[in-house]
């Protein structure tokens, strides 16, 4: 464990701001996580929309019902924990 | 909770209270899991119920459009933590559509359509006779599985192979019981279109076996 002081004063404060760290990196990617989600009902509602026409009068029987062009975006270490802002 | 010395208090109170954060974050990822199943069943049962409409029938010869109620039901499978992970277990979604979209032609009236689509297989139409009042699933399940260890001078080869059977049965029943329609359907893979290994069920691979096998190998010193 570190310790900075002999006298040990300040040393929860230290280990709260070390936790605190921990804390909001965790709570932070659970955010990500959940706009990543979000973003994806949102994208595949509007190929679901962009097909619409297509699926309800096509003759083929139902290849493009759910919009297959549509792929899901993959969930990557970046959009989770950001650390390239470029 | 206290600690002798006092020292890492902080910390040992975040791994006391970190698994909170875990917990939440399993309930949120089968939180996803639940809406994305759901989104797409229902997309789905809106799209099929829209060509059945349109053309008045599950095929496209038939035309002329009919008043349409389609139910979709969907038995996706997924890992299981609380048991075998490769056993699994299947969790049931379904989403019911209406569309009304029909032009009869002059002197006659529209016609309608009822249909459920229970994973690949689409039941006869039951817009005639008694509706549906109640839908019941069954199903049965033989898994085995099987680990082979060998170790040799040259290093450790684990071998895990796992034989899955699923069978699920769904039966329509009207208001007195009476078994409207049914279908037996076995769990089987496919490659879907993402080039992902993907679960499915069907009335033609019943009694089908998933047989999944892994090894890998530990080089000795």
């Amino acid at each position: 464990m570190i310790t900075i002081f002999k006298n040990k004063s300040g040393q929860g404060t230290l280990e709260v701001a070390l936790a605190f760290i921990i804390v909001i990196l965790l709570v932070g990617g659970l955010v990500n996580i959940w706009f990543w989600f979000n973003g994806q009902m949102i994208s595949r509602q509007v190929a679901y929309n962009n097909t619409r026409v297509a699926a309800g009068t096509g003759s083929d029987t139902y290849s493009q019902m759910v919009g297959w062009n549509y792929r899901a975006g993959s969930l990557t270490e970046n959009m989770v924990i950001p650390r390239d802002t470029r | 909770m206290r600690i002798s010395g006092r020292s890492g208090q902080a910390l040992l109170e975040l791994a006391v209270f970190g698994s909170l954060i875990i917990l939440i974050a399993g309930y949120l990822f089968s939180y996803f899991y639940r809406m994305n199943n759901q989104q797409y069943v229902q997309m789905e049962s809106f799209r099929r119920a829209l060509q059945i409409a349109n053309y008045g029938g599950p095929t496209t010869s038939s035309h002329g459009g009919k008043v349409t109620q389609l139910t979709v039901m969907e038995n996706r499978h997924e890992p299981d933590l609380s048991t075998y992970f490769r056993k699994g277990s299947s969790q049931s979604t379904s989403a019911t559509s209406s569309v009304y979209w029909t032009v009869p032609e002059v002197g006659e009236t529209s016609g309608s359509a009822t249909y459920y689509k229970v994973n690949d297989d689409l039941s006869d139409d039951l817009s005639s006779g008694e509706s549906v009042n109640d839908v019941r699933t069954s199903s049965v399940s033989f898994f085995n599985e099987n680990t082979i260890k060998q170790e040799t001078p040259q290093g450790i080869t684990v071998t895990r192979s796992s034989d899955l059977k699923d069978t699920i049965t769904t039966k329509l029943l009207d208001e007195n019981g009476n078994e409207l329609w049914s279908v037996s359907q076995g769990l089987y893979t496919y490659t879907g279109p993402d080039g992902k290994l993907k679960y499915g069920y069907g009335k033609n691979h019943l009694n089908e076996t998933v047989h999944r096998n892994r090894t890998w190998n530990t080089q000795g010193f």
